[in-house]
């Protein structure tokens, strides 16, 4: 059975799994990006696909923090890393290729104490995995959000033969099922995905812990407040980095 | 700490408030926009900054139905139409200039709907979307949020603004801004995003429910990491001829 009222109550359980399940993890990585915020570092998010929505979430919106900074699959196109037609490739061939993330890497102003959080549901990709590998070598911290029911059932398209949560320092899992879609159809496809919802929670969760964690020990906290002017002089401050 | 729980309640409340506010137009929503699919239309979906959030939930999506396609400032972006900063800094949504180079983009059809979303619904580039449609004679369904939109003036030059012109419109009741904790004093984090997917997956739900009431096997998509899928999806969206991907 598949209605508003059955993925309404499916997806608040949900969130109820989610958050007691993971709250250990969402606090340890938490503990990794207010450690890095207090060193002056700044949070580099990535997710391919829908998985972008952490980032929309986390960054430049009244209450987040300021020191985040999205790593977006357009600037690949926009810095001249791919072609417009490579990115709109109807089967994602490039999101696949393990061949890009060193260049991804070198496109921003990253620093030694800088966190990296990398998204990706399926965790199976080159792409993602590249770019966990290449922060791993540069000595970063790296948390990874997956779901570790669909990373489970599906091989490695790395060569290495390696899934995404292998190469975190804290692995957040988001819970969702195999396939990302909840309710069972009796057919072969399941609807109603739930990935960035959950995603969402975390992203809201990760926020709420590392302001909580910076002013709990009297740290500066640098959060988009409204307050104009003070916004735009800590802004200036991340400038080239976020 | 174990904030989680406290987190936890706070998204499961406004989930609650904002599906019971909302449940009865879910329905009329879903009927409307399936009345369009099957008459060979396909809903067009486009937010303003987090509401594109919305336009990712339905659009291209594994477990989603293939006749939405997602209108996005980035697709101008990506063929250097515009400068990222003007999205960076959301002045794009204040310029209407734009709306003609965007949708120049896409294969559009005077068949389709629209879905508009945006929690102040009075930015002029999506005010001048809605207008467009209109005047095409399509439908329009807005998503705004009622304490921010309540609050706010028009500010396109039509003077209108988004409930001024769309056929149905669902309204979340968050607070404005949609903040979504205090620590130790100040505002954190937010609602809207998340109570907003949630409703995009509602209705799709209800429209998954109109096909199968309706004997018509709906239309799919599998997760691109599942094996076999591209075959799948490429064939339930090369049937709209370019019209959605």
């Amino acid at each position: 059975m598949v209605d508003k009222n059955v993925f309404k109550e499916r997806i608040v359980a949900l969130l109820k799994e989610l958050s007691t399940s993971q709250d250990e993890n969402i606090d340890k990585a938490s503990e990794l990006f207010a450690e890095c915020i207090k060193n002056d570092g700044v949070v580099h998010i990535f997710g391919t696909g829908h998985s972008i929505g952490m980032g929309i979430e986390m960054s430049g919106k009244l209450g987040n923090l300021i020191p985040i900074h999205m790593m977006r699959l357009t600037d690949f196109v926009t810095k001249g890393v791919i072609t417009l037609k490579e990115f709109t490739d109807k089967d994602n061939d490039f999101e696949r290729r393990s061949d890009l993330a060193q260049r991804f890497y070198e496109l921003y102003d990253i620093r030694p104490q800088d966190v990296f959080m990398i998204i990706s549901n399926s965790g199976i990709n080159g792409l993602v995995i590249d770019l966990a590998i290449e922060a791993k070598r540069h000595g970063h911290k790296v948390v990874i959000v997956t779901s570790m029911k669909h990373t489970n059932a599906e091989a490695s398209r790395h060569p290495s033969g390696k899934k995404l949560y292998m190469f975190g320092d804290v692995v957040i899992d988001n819970c969702g099922p195999h396939g990302d879609a909840l309710l069972e159809t009796g057919g072969i496809a399941n609807v109603c995905s739930v990935s960035s919802i959950c995603n969402n929670f975390i992203s809201q969760s990760l926020t709420v812990k590392t302001v909580h964690r910076l002013a709990t020990d009297g740290d500066d906290v640098p959060l988009i407040t409204g307050d104009t002017v003070n916004d735009q002089k800590r802004f200036e401050h991340y400038r080239s980095r976020i | 700490m174990n904030s989680e729980v406290f987190i936890a309640d706070r998204f499961i409340k406004a989930i609650d408030d904002n599906f019971s506010a909302n449940s009865d137009l879910l329905s009329e929503v879903a009927q409307s926009l399936f009345s369009t699919i099957q008459k060979g239309g396909i809903v067009q979906l486009f937010g303003v900054g987090p509401g594109e959030e919305f336009v990712n939930e339905l659009f291209f999506r594994a477990g989603g139905l293939s006749p939405f396609h997602g209108i996005k400032v980035s697709d101008l972006l990506t063929r250097g139409m515009i400068e990222q900063s003007k999205i960076d800094d959301m002045s794009v949504y204040q310029d209407a200039s734009i709306l003609e180079d965007l949708l120049s983009i896409y294969k559009l059809d005077d068949r389709d709907a629209y879905v508009l979303v945006s929690q102040k619904g009075n930015e002029p580039l999506i005010v001048k979307m809605a207008l467009y449609a209109k005047s095409k004679g399509q439908k329009v369904i807005a998503l705004v949020n009622k304490n921010s939109y309540d609050v706010l003036p028009a500010i396109d030059d039509s003077g209108k603004r988004l409930l001024d012109i769309a056929d149905l419109a669902i309204m979340t009741t968050l607070d404005e801004p949609d903040i979504l904790a205090e620590v130790d004093g100040r505002g954190v984090g937010q609602l809207f995003g998340t109570v907003a997917n949630v409703l995009a997956q509602c209705l799709e739900a209800e429209i998954y429910k109109l096909y199968v009431e309706n004997g018509i096997e709906a239309p799919v998509l599998l997760s691109a990491n599942v094996k076999g899928a591209d075959v799948h999806n490429n064939a339930l969206t090369d049937a709209y001829e370019g019209r959605v991907r």
